[in-house]
């Protein structure tokens, strides 16, 4: 078969369609003969002889391959290759010496095109076999290695040279948007509790101990229970006390009788005779505080019992005469403080876990959508099954949908480019081919004349055959010249160089013009 | 040898005629797919030089048509 499409695909759809040989054109005329002797030559030759290869019958002059009696069609390349394999029976055959013995031209058939052949030869095998069948032509990693049909295994390195299919880069893990939402989630939940906690403990601290300052400070308010002046005769006691008169009788808290305020002088002895009661000891810092006029206040423990005890100066006619101390017990305070941070802890991890799960399932919702858009956008892909004409979901108004609707609008420009891209590659790949086809033409004839000439010159025949050679040479070489002369206006044209004249003309003109100028 | 050349560039079918005729084989022509077929069905040849690119019936369909019915000469 002689053609100007030389592409590999187009070589094994020629030979798979049941030639014998294919040559590209432009090719030399010397190889062209060659080629016609050794398919001549080996048409005689192979119509000499039968081989066997088990029930395996290649009957060399018809041509014709049957196993079991079964009939195997086969190209004229493949029914070549098939029976120099079964003439080297029990041999591992490299594929060079395959390219000898089939192609015989080591040049014109790579490796792949070995392997091509293979992979069509098991193709038509197997069906012929039916299941039960081996499976033909199966390799050996070390080519000492024979099996009863010997050969490599070229589908396995092809595979091998096959490039890697597309593929979106791999995520990252532990970094996901969900994640990372999540987590800032609970640690702003955490921060803002935690000074919620704080406040609110703090708070209620405040509130409750100024509740009972004031308590203690009405205590002290209240005037005392009369009592001689030890020493000094009657008068009215403690005529200037700090405070003045309170609103109320003092009760003290529980029906503690103990927790009564007391009144001592600067000594520590009570000012009341018959109060047996001892000061409430803070290591004598009260009556220091109330020798220096100033209040005094302080934490203490009795009978395991916390009190807090406001001790102030008893001032008669600008003296400081005594202490008055006033307690309130602080167990319930302390207690009601307590419970508050026992709940405080206990409710911070529960909110942060409801937090968590909230952030989750808010999140799961947020980016259900973000992920159908994603997986939207792994279909559309990038690579040669990319589907331009998809388009990403698009539900509400919110900022997800107008977000679709952009990509949406991206994509359709995108598609509308791809598409006149792929006209523009379309068009330039058949303008090539076409051109090539042209060009190849002349370019045959020139090589198969030249070739002649040549091959007639050194036979001693150069008279008349020389005039026809070189005749057929100068027209060739005007065709090409005419189609590069169309090439280059073209290209002008394409470029923008070209004025744009509109005018009537006879189509003729331009049908006659590519053709070359050959007489019919 | 007969040898059919199935060619519709007719410099390129004169050219292959040249040769094939200076290494005394007999050459036949044919310019389109349908008639090279028709003549190979109806004439013994020993070789068929066929074009891909063929009026009215094209190479792969003539090669085709070829190995169907059983041509068993090379080409």
């Amino acid at each position: 078969m002689l053609t100007a499409r030389d592409a590999i695909d187009d070589r094994v759809r020629g030979l798979d369609a049941g030639a014998d040989d294919y040559l590209p054109k432009p090719f030399d005329f010397a190889e062209f003969l060659a080629r016609v002797r050794a398919l001549l030559r080996r048409d005689r030759v192979h119509r000499t002889r039968v081989i066997r290869v088990g029930d395996l019958v290649i009957d060399t002059a018809q041509r014709r391959v049957t196993r079991a009696g079964a009939d195997i069609g086969l190209s004229r390349r493949e029914y070549d290759l098939l029976e120099a394999l079964a003439a080297h029976e029990g041999q591992v055959l490299t594929r060079e010496a395959i390219q000898e013995r089939v192609w015989m031209n080591a040049e014109e058939a790579t490796s792949s095109t070995v392997d091509v052949y293979i992979g069509m030869l098991r193709k038509k095998w197997t069906p012929a076999m039916g299941s039960n069948s081996s499976k033909p032509f199966t390799a050996s990693a070390t080519p000492c290695a024979a099996r009863p049909h010997p050969l490599w295994m070229p589908q396995q390195r092809r595979r091998r040279r096959e490039p890697e299919p597309f593929s979106l880069p791999a995520r990252r893990g532990g970094g996901s948007l969900r994640t990372q939402l999540i987590a800032w989630n609970i640690a702003a939940l955490a921060v803002l509790l935690g000074t919620l906690g704080v406040v609110v403990r703090y708070t209620v601290s405040s509130f409750l101990m100024a509740s009972v300052n004031r308590e203690l400070e009405r205590m002290e308010r209240l005037p005392p229970p009369p009592f001689r002046d030890r020493g000094r005769g009657g008068g009215p006691p403690f005529g200037d006390f700090r405070g003045g008169p309170g609103p109320r009788r003092f009760r003290p808290p529980r029906g503690d009788e103990t927790l009564r305020p007391r009144h001592f002088d600067l000594q520590g002895r009570p000012l009341n005779p018959r109060d047996t009661r001892r000061p409430w000891d803070d290591n004598g810092a009260a009556f220091a505080a109330a020798r220096q006029g100033r209040e005094h206040r302080a934490r203490i423990v009795v009978d395991g019992e916390p009190l807090l005890v406001l001790s102030v100066p008893i001032v008669q006619r600008g003296q400081i005469i005594g202490v008055g101390q006033a307690a309130y017990p602080l167990t319930d305070v302390e207690r009601t403080l307590a419970s508050l941070d026992a709940a405080l802890l206990a409710l911070i991890p529960v909110a942060l876990l409801g937090a968590w799960a909230g952030g989750a399932f808010l999140t799961e919702r947020v980016l259900r959508r973000v992920r159908h858009a994603t997986q939207a956008a792994e279909r559309i892909g990038v690579n040669e099954t990319s589907d331009f004409a998809a388009r990403l979901p698009v539900t509400g108004n919110d900022e997800f949908s107008r977000l679709a609707e952009t990509f949406n609008n991206l994509l359709g420009r995108l598609e509308t480019a791809f598409r006149q891209q792929q006209r523009l590659l379309e068009q330039q790949r058949r303008f090539a081919a076409d051109a090539s086809h042209e060009l190849k033409t002349p370019l045959t004839v020139i090589k198969g004349t030249a070739s002649m000439a040549l091959a007639s010159s050194s036979n001693g025949d150069s008279s008349g055959h020389h005039q026809r050679s070189f005749r057929d040479i100068n027209r060739a070489a005007d065709a090409m010249s005419h189609l590069v002369g169309d090439l280059l206006l073209l290209a002008r044209s394409d470029g923008g160089q070209l004025g744009r004249n509109r005018s009537r003309c006879p189509c003729a003109t331009f049908w006659s013009r590519p053709s070359p100028p050959y007489p019919p | 040898m007969r040898i059919l050349v199935i060619e519709d560039d007719t410099p390129i079918a004169a050219m292959i005629r040249r040769g094939l005729e200076q290494a005394k084989h007999v050459v036949d022509h044919a310019g389109d797919g349908a008639t090279g077929l028709q003549m190979a069905r109806e004439n013994p040849y020993a070789l068929i030089v066929l074009d891909v690119m063929l009026p009215r019936m094209d190479g792969w369909r003539v090669c085709e048509a070829l190995r169907a019915g059983r041509i068993g000469c090379p080409f």
